[in-house]
């Protein structure tokens, strides 16, 4: 479905819910690639600078029927409650002590609570946060939903495993020399890669039994690495770092032997400042970057040889989208319907899509929305929901989550407003 | 490479005289003066950021020694900038990423948090200005350099309270002078020859116990034995050096201040 049709119909970006619960600034978000359709509630993950991972889950809240309207249920997000035998006696407790500030139930129970906010019942849900002695910098759930990864300043990455309804750490990798700052699992969940400011990526195999074993460490940055992302149909490996450049990294036939197959610097109208994130459109023959120098910037590669195994098909610049921020750019990402949305620390969100005018050099991006003051503090992460219903999560340093949704000016067609959520 | 001190004459001026200015009619607004009267308190002691000598050197505060002034500080109050510019006494003042640092430290709680700061050197005012500069606005290394429980301590004693000063062990002996030259010399060769070795070693500091306070010592002792310019009385007093781990001031046999947090 194209984005803007024939008539170019207004849209905004409207608040469906704010997620509070964290207590330090939120870094980093995930969707679950598994849920958010097929009846299957959403389910988000969030990481803090307060050292704990959250999980949160859309409920379905039940519409009375009405019979002009279409029927839908408007999405709301809740902590995912969880609860273990340990648990069962917080929670009685929990009952008798729902007046209570957030605060003073952090001194009771000694451990962190995080309230969801818009149920008219409070769910309460504790998190086994003792597992990162830092920053939970990045996290990322595996393709097929059951694992997810996190990665601390604490230069370790946590690997957890739902547990009947409670999530369990199932293995922890170590190697790094400091702060792993990111961790990207690739298409197929046989592979999972961190950076980290000791300038290394690491690639682990996932082995039965949880196991994992580091077939490769990266060297070629000459500074911290921010991000790694992996290609989202070959097994090709994406970083980007403080050192301006993007690298390509390959492995040459099935031997184990990855290297830097490409490096997109200033030279090849590459990023004047640390590159902060990519994303990949949903065929993986275009990917975004954003970066401090205030730019994005789109590349393209044939993806009919990359996909064919030639793992040195090349990425070229193909646009760069400046002026439209006037300070850094942490986050990027491009939905699967072709919009790319940046947040940055200006407090706004802004979103592209490609431009009905094609120059003669290719297709051009161009600004459709601007929301500002999305956040009261600088935005960390953006991301799309995987299914196609345009929610868009967006994380701040103020310490908030916020769900929004794209949708036409002329109206919605849910007929909930946000007070109602 | 000089020896001994980083900067050992450093160029001090007169205190300036403020004259008050009238109220500001907006009383919400963060009046720039504040934030310079608040910098100014900061006294510091450029030399015991890198090694640990009883009495201080050059106590003088920030505006003394030119590294502030009160142009420094621009505030935007449409935007919410704030951009504040420090000259360094040298142009190739290695503890400039520290300084700018602890100025971000300490100003944090100033202003309301929607409010944007920039921490910079002055134009021209030092070699690696670009890259000064980008490491002191990114945010992320800020952070992970807070959560550094031995940066996080150095930068917590810029304080006007009291100066910032490293104690010795009393049990120092008499050639505890040629002993200094000694460590000086190494330390600071140590430090700009091996600063990966320190990362690591600083890395085991954090998560490896104390049991291993052993290790470190003989890293170390290796360290100053290639780079020692008088002899050092040895591998003993090296040992009787090691500070209890509990002090509150940071351990002078492995830690040192990491520029390139």
């Amino acid at each position: 479905m194209s984005l803007l049709g024939e008539e170019e119909e207004a849209l905004k970006l409207s608040e469906v819910q704010t997620l509070k619960g964290h207590t330090d600034r939120v870094w980093g978000l995930a969707w679950n690639p598994a849920t958010g359709a097929d009846g299957v509630p959403a389910i988000l993950a969030s990481c803090s600078g307060d050292k704990t991972v959250r999980i949160w889950q859309q409920q379905q809240q039940q519409q009375q029927p009405q019979p002009q309207q279409r029927s839908c249920s408007s999405p709301s997000f809740h902590c995912k409650f969880r609860i273990d035998a340990k648990e069962a006696l917080v929670l009685t407790l929990r009952f008798s002590f729902v007046l209570i500030t957030t605060e003073a139930r952090e001194l009771l129970f000694g451990k962190q609570l995080a309230t969801a906010s818009f149920d008219a019942m409070k769910m309460l849900s504790l998190l086994l946060e003792d597992r990162h002695d830092r920053t939970v910098r990045s996290c990322a759930w595996s393709p097929s939903g059951k694992q997810l990864a996190t990665a601390s300043f604490d230069a370790t990455t946590a690997i957890w495993e739902e547990n009947g309804s409670d999530f369990e750490c199932v293995s922890t990798l170590e190697g790094h020399e400091n702060e792993v700052k990111s961790v990207s699992w690739n298409s197929s969940g046989s592979l999972l890669a961190t950076c980290s400011r000791d300038k290394c990526v690491w690639i682990w195999e996932v082995l039965p039994g949880n196991e994992f074993d580091c077939v490769s460490v990266l060297t070629g940055h000459t500074q911290d690495v921010k991000m790694v992302h992996w290609h989202p149909t070959v097994d090709v490996l994406f970083s980007c770092s403080y050192d301006n450049t993007i690298k390509v990294w390959a492995e040459d036939g099935d031997s184990d032997d990855w290297h830097c197959v490409q490096t997109l610097s200033e030279s090849n109208s590459g990023h004047t400042s640390t590159v902060w994130a990519l994303s990949f459109n949903v065929t993986g023959d275009k990917m975004v970057t954003c970066s401090d120098d205030l730019t994005v910037k789109v590349w393209s590669v044939d993806i009919v040889r990359l996909q064919s195994g030639d793992i040195h098909a090349s990425w070229c610049h193909l646009c760069t989208m400046s002026g439209y921020h006037d300070r850094t750019i942490f986050s990027v990402h491009w939905s699967r319907e072709g919009i790319i949305a940046t947040g940055a620390a200006d407090d706004a969100i802004r979103l592209f899509g490609e431009s009905e005018d094609q120059s003669v050099d290719g297709p051009a991006y161009k600004l459709i929305l601007k929301k500002e003051k999305a956040h009261a503090m600088d935005i960390n992460s953006v991301q799309w929901s995987p299914t196609g219903n345009r929610l868009l999560a967006s994380a701040s340093d103020d310490g908030t989550i916020k769900i929004w949704k794209l949708e036409s000016m002329q109206g919605t067609l849910n007929h909930s407003s946000p007070n109602t959520l | 490479m000089t020896l001994g001190l980083i900067n050992a004459n450093p160029i001090v001026r007169e205190k300036k005289e403020r004259i008050n200015r009238a109220e500001a009619a907006d009383h919400d607004a963060i009046d720039p003066l504040d934030i310079y009267d608040i910098l100014n308190l900061i006294s510091i002691d450029l030399v015991h950021i890198v090694r640990d000598i009883r009495d201080p050197e050059h106590p003088y505060s920030l505006e003394q020694l030119s590294v502030l002034s009160e142009d420094s500080i621009t505030v935007d109050h449409n935007l919410a900038r704030i951009l504040i510019t420090f000259t360094p006494t040298i142009q190739h003042c290695s503890m400039a990423t520290v300084i700018g640092l602890c100025l971000r430290i300490k100003l944090k709680d100033c202003f309301p948090p929607h409010f944007k700061l920039d921490i910079k050197v002055a134009p021209g005012s030092h070699a690696d200005e670009e890259a000064v500069n980008k490491q002191l606005n990114d945010k992320e290394r800020i952070v992970a350099a807070m959560e550094n429980p031995n940066l996080r301590q150095l930068v917590e004693e810029f304080d006007g309270s009291r100066s910032f000063s490293f104690d010795r062990n009393n049990k120092l002996s008499a050639s505890n002078t040629s002993r200094l030259a000694s460590e000086i010399g190494s330390s600071h060769s140590a430090r700009f020859t091996s600063y990966e070795k320190l990362m690591r070693l600083d890395h085991h500091v954090d998560y490896i116990a104390s049991n291993n306070n052993r290790s470190r010592n003989v890293t170390w002792r290796f360290l100053t034995k290639i780079f020692s310019l008088k002899k050092s009385s040895g591998g003993d007093s090296e040992e009787k050096m090691s500070v209890p781990s509990k002090s509150w001031r940071p351990d002078p046999n492995s830690r040192w201040p990491l520029q390139g947090w």
